[in-house]
């Protein structure tokens, strides 16, 4: 897939962690880090604008699209 | 009636068929311990085969010593992988039970077992010449496509934030 997840940048940006993020958008662990690592195959709008209302950013702050590019099975994306 | 996870009727099924498969192969040794001495052993008076043939009502049993060796051989073989196939079905369908008594259900195991099993199903309508047998290892391979095809959504659900 193209996109690629910026998620983990916004919430160094903002100096929040994972879990307090999650318990914050009343999300699991484990879906967050799903969502993070680019793992996801769909988002929902209701996380979407929980995201920007927690991190006070935009839906492109989080995802930015970037042709040719592959999320690897660890989240690190690679060039193809 | 519960149907799928912990004390429903799948965990019922998984336990009837555990104690079945350990039956069918206890069966299916003393079949081979008996088939053997039918088969092989000369029916003189007094010996096991001769016995085994005086209760036999079956008239089959009886004249089967007397079939050329090929024959035999041709039969045991039948027989051993009639065992096989039945006991494999057995298993696989435990196995299929097993997983719907964890709740696993749209999976890729599950997908493999169905598989296997209808595989195996088909095999076994050959070995018995019995049309219900082809119609559920026909079903079996439906239910497998509806399976793949739902462990698919599952994956997409589960990958959904």
């Amino acid at each position: 897939m193209s996109i690629i997840f910026r998620l983990d940048r916004v919430m160094a940006d903002r100096k929040i962690s994972l879990n307090e993020l999650a318990k914050r958008i009343d999300l699991t662990d484990s879906n967050l880090s799903i969502f993070k690592t680019g793992k996801a195959r769909a988002v929902r709008i209701s996380t979407l604008d929980a995201l920007c209302r927690e991190l006070n950013c935009q839906p492109g702050d989080l995802m930015e699209y970037s042709p040719g590019h592959q999320n690897t099975e660890d989240g690190k994306g690679e060039l193809s | 009636m519960k149907y799928l996870g912990k004390n429903s009727l799948s965990s019922v099924v998984s336990v009837i068929l555990r104690i079945a498969w350990w039956v069918v192969l206890a069966m299916a040794i003393f079949a081979v311990a008996v088939f053997a001495v039918m088969m092989f052993v000369k029916p003189v008076d007094g010996n096991i085969a001769a016995a085994m043939a005086k209760w036999s009502t079956d008239s089959t049993w009886k004249e089967i010593y007397t079939w050329p060796l090929a024959g035999k051989i041709l039969l045991f073989q039948y027989f051993a992988v009639f065992m096989v196939v039945l006991l494999q079905i057995i298993k696989k369908s435990q196995q299929l039970f097993t997983n719907f008594r964890d709740e696993v259900i749209f999976s890729k195991k599950n997908v493999a077992v169905i598989s296997t099993i209808s595989k195996l199903s088909i095999i076994f309508s050959i070995l018995t010449f019995s049309f219900t047998s082809l119609l559920i290892s026909i079903l079996m391979f439906v239910l497998c496509e509806i399976i793949k095809k739902g462990t698919t959504l599952q994956e997409e659900h589960d990958l959904t934030v």
